[in-house]
């Protein structure tokens, strides 16, 4: 009569929410690229995000209802120690920089690590990140796809998309790639400690034993 | 912009300052006297050296041996000779000015053991001075003073004083401050040479006369900041209109906008600045301009200008008749059952995680803010004012939210937004002694006092001789293990209430105890399903609890296996605790941690009462047990306890088994 309780139903009721958090240098278009995403809205005019914003969307991945929160960082060095807190809990980092700014390439490296220290996941070499290159529609081109590539691939194979917030050029495919890399690190921490299927085993032993009205599940 | 003297009394008060030159007078009494008012040619120097201190400085060149040494003494006289070319001096003058000018600089660099730096406004400084034409003594110890009185200490290169201006920038006028930031233009990039030399470098001659009239008489050092300040101010239509254009260009604009000032502005500039002055929170000064000396990171990355507890507190409770000074409306940030623990009578409850989770019932809230401080404006409350002042834990596990907040107000270009310094924290130790004054202060669960509330209540039942000090050490190391863990708790933090449960809390000043959790889902509901939980009641016994011997308790045959771990309480205290599963029960042993050896027996629980264990997926070892009984479809839980167990696994799993047993052997 009791297990029965945290079995199936509640599960499907279960609310997902994933925590993403994107970093980059300044104007490299974090906020642009939520924008697109999640209003469909773009504009031309560059504006400094203030401390830290965000944006929540609804989507369907593997039929699965999941609420995605979008933590869009300030890139300006001055709100930085501010943006940190914010690190902690995330399913996933999007990693940006504008494929015709070296400098904000280079950058890549020390987003990454600083994340990885301030964030602490239980395994860093298993943290799912995501590499936009954006402003594909500007030229010219600084940082060739390949150069990006390599880098993701010296990375523990990094998914990497082109995108363009002005035109929404792959910014579906890139968030659906975040979604799923962000539920799949949730659900496998979950299995972790899952290790106890006494739930489930219970549940059976609830059915077989009361067909009953004791359990009103 | 004409100046508005009235010339017809202008010889009264020239006689009158004649008079007080001839006596002992200070710089507040020219101040009196004058009004700010620009001085008469004939009496300036003598004026200027009164206001400065300077007249019993003698001749310090004295102590000057006449040696041009310095590594770039051959810089410094280049500076020199092209600087004085420019005075227009008569050709014979011009030979002893350099160097005098040259002495002047040398003997300073000596003197202070700074080396020369081209380009660092002294020669821009000097110009004013000897204009003056006083001996070089009182030139040099003219120069000496302004520099220590005037000029920021820390105006170089990413110095604080640059990002005590974009603060003060960021309080009176978010929007432009918010298009420089977007244009990437700092302070420094256009006021350093104003900084440096008090505008003697960018405005004309007379303009610089009468404004070193006005500052030295006002004696405030930190007035050059409200100058900067209304300079970029009183451009901002101008630099706004400039979006399309580059940042160098509107730099430059910016950097020349003071020389289109002509000495009939000067009396009504600086009456704006101190308008301004008046209409910033006087924190800044004593908080801030310390790290001018310093070169702190925090003031470079404050998200706004931070007030003192003590100037709030000033505030609130005096009454001014000044229109225009500050007052504050307290906005207190903290999660719910903070605030419920405590807070300031005059706090308007912002709830921090609402924004999160509830976007548009924080929307709502933040009308009903907005709408709450136009009445208490209207009314001329004590706890209105134009100024919002945040509050929030001082703790960075919640002041992360708190600071989403604030930067949703900066986005939104609201004015006149500052921080509490040190947060509730703060205003708690200021009140220390009178804590009374805080409304619905709940020590038990109040987060400054509840660590020192269970050391007293754990010293109650044992009576023995206890080292408070231990247990201090002991908690505070508990603690922030347990701040650590609430951290990564707190996003998944659950809130049901609709949009109309949010109003009525923020009247809550006159909440009571029971009322603790009144439509309130529990804060740290510990996995993602959500549970009615609504009845849970943080159970918190004051009764006595039975005392054992741990290594004798554990002998009893009874129990099938212990676990060490520590007892995680909702509102994120952390015991060292022992967790023992006998056949038909789950035992909780709590150690007192100045008897070696000793426990409290905190609670049985009948294993057939667990109706749920949970583990967080972030944190394995973090194992809640959830009692109750089947309501409909849902579990109605009536309690709960959560371990930190570092053998989780196993222990989840001697649980379940037992259960199992249980079960079979019922059937």
């Amino acid at each position: 009569m009791i297990f029965c309780l945290s079995g199936r139903k509640m599960a499907s009721r279960k609310k997902t929410l994933l925590k993403v958090i994107i970093l980059g240098d300044s104007s490299v278009g974090k906020t642009s690229l939520m924008n697109q995403y999640v209003n469909r809205k773009f504009s031309n005019q560059y504006k400094a995000t203030i401390g830290a914003d965000f944006l929540t969307k609804e989507l369907t991945v593997d039929d699965r209802t999941v609420t995605m929160q979008i933590w869009d960082t300030a890139g300006q060095e001055r709100f930085q120690s501010l943006g940190v807190a914010f690190y902690r809990g995330a399913d996933c980092c999007v990693l940006v920089f504008d494929v015709t700014a070296p400098n904000t390439f280079k950058s890549l490296d020390s987003w990454r690590d600083e994340f990885l220290i301030q964030a602490s996941p239980r395994e860093p070499e298993n943290f799912p990140f995501v590499l936009l290159g954006n402003k594909f529609d500007l030229e010219p081109r600084a940082i060739s796809s390949k150069r990006a590539q390599q880098w993701c691939q010296s990375k523990n194979n990094i998914p990497y998309f082109e995108t363009s917030a002005k035109d929404g050029l792959n910014v579906e495919q890139a968030f659906m790639t975040i979604a799923k890399n962000a539920l799949a690190q949730q659900n496998s921490a979950v299995d972790l400690y899952n290790e106890f299927p006494d739930q489930i085993k219970l549940t059976n032993t609830q059915k077989s034993n009361s067909n009953g009205d004791s359990c009103a599940c | 912009m004409a100046s508005l003297d009235d010339d017809s009394h202008s010889s009264d008060w020239i006689l009158e300052l004649e008079n007080a030159i001839l006596e002992e007078c200070s710089a507040a009494d020219i101040y009196c006297i004058c009004k700010g008012k620009a001085l008469p040619e004939t009496l300036r120097s003598e004026i200027w050296q009164i206001c400065l201190d300077v007249r019993d400085k003698g001749n310090q060149l004295d102590q000057f041996n006449e040696v041009y040494d310095l590594p770039n003494q051959n810089v410094l006289r280049e500076d020199c000779t092209s600087f004085v070319a420019k005075l227009g001096n008569d050709e014979e003058d011009r030979l002893s000015v350099t160097s005098d000018v040259e002495s002047i600089l040398t003997f300073y660099c000596k003197s202070r053991n700074i080396p020369y730096v081209r380009e660092n406004g002294w020669m821009e400084l000097l110009a004013p001075i000897l204009t003056l034409k006083v001996p070089r003594s009182t030139t040099y110890n003219l120069f000496e003073a302004i520099r220590d009185t005037y000029i920021p200490q820390s105006c170089h290169s990413n110095g604080n004083a640059f990002h005590i201006l974009r603060l003060l920038l960021l309080y009176h006028d978010p929007e432009l401050c918010s298009f420089l930031d977007t244009k990437r233009i700092i302070p420094e990039q256009y006021c350093l040479s104003w900084f440096q030399s008090l505008f003697a470098a960018t405005c004309n001659l007379e303009v610089v006369m009468n404004m070193w009239d006005n500052y030295f008489q006002q004696s405030d050092p930190f007035f050059i900041f409200f100058l900067s300040l209304i300079m970029v101010v009183n451009a901002r239509d101008q630099i706004i209109s400039m979006k399309d254009e580059s940042r160098e260009k509107i730099i430059t604009c910016l950097t020349n906008m003071p020389c289109g000032l002509e000495a009939d502005d000067v009396s009504d500039f600086c009456t704006l600045a101190q308008y301004y002055a008046l209409k910033t929170p006087v924190s800044f000064r004593n908080d801030l301009v310390q790290s001018i000396y310093s070169d702190s990171a925090s003031v470079s990355q404050a998200l706004c200008l931070p007030v003192s507890v003590h100037e709030l507190v000033e505030n609130t409770t005096q009454e001014t008749s000044n229109v225009d000074a500050v007052r504050f409306f307290l906005v207190d940030c903290r999660p719910i059952e903070h605030y419920n623990a405590g807070h300031s009578p005059n706090a308007f409850h912002l709830d921090c995680n609402l924004m999160l989770q509830e976007p548009s019932a924080f929307a709502t809230a933040v009308q009903g803010l907005l709408s709450a401080q136009r009445q208490a404006l209207a009314h001329k409350s004590n706890a209105g004012g134009e100024h919002l002042c945040f509050l929030g834990s001082g703790r960075n596990e919640e002041d992360q939210f708190t600071h989403m907040v604030v930067a949703s107000f900066l986005q939104k270009h609201t004015q006149y937004v500052s921080l509490l310094s040190g947060g509730y924290i703060a205003l708690h130790n200021y009140f220390a002694d009178n804590l009374d004054v805080l409304h619905d202060h709940q020590p038990r669960s109040c987060i400054v006092c509840a660590p020192k509330y269970a050391m007293k209540s754990s010293q109650e039942p044992s009576k023995s001789v206890q080292s408070n000090d231990l247990f201090g050490k002991i908690s505070a190391a508990m603690k922030s293990k347990s701040a650590e863990v609430k951290g990564k708790l707190i996003d998944y933090i659950v809130n049901p209430n609709g949009v109309g449960s949010v109003q009525e809390r923020h009247v809550s000043s006159s909440d009571k105890i029971g009322k603790r959790y009144r439509n309130v889902a529990p804060v740290f509901s510990i996995d993602d399903d959500h549970d009615n939980m609504a009845n849970v009641e943080q159970i918190d016994s004051d009764e006595k609890q039975e005392l054992v011997q741990i290594q004798a308790y554990l002998k009893n045959p009874e129990i099938v296996e212990h676990f060490p771990c520590q007892e995680v309480k909702l509102n994120g205290f952390m015991y060292k605790s022992h967790l023992i599963v006998t056949k038909a029960e789950l035992i909780v042993l709590r150690e007192i941690p100045d008897m070696k050896g000793s426990a409290e027996l905190i609670v049985k629980r009948p294993l057939s009462a667990i109706v749920k264990i949970t583990a967080r997926k972030r944190h394995p070892e973090l194992i809640t047990f959830k009692y109750g009984v089947p309501d409909g479809e849902n579990l109605k839980i009536s309690d709960m306890d959560r371990f930190l167990i570092p053998n989780a696994d196993k222990a989840t799993k001697v649980v379940s088994d037992q259960i199992l047993m249980q079960l079979k052997a019922k059937e």
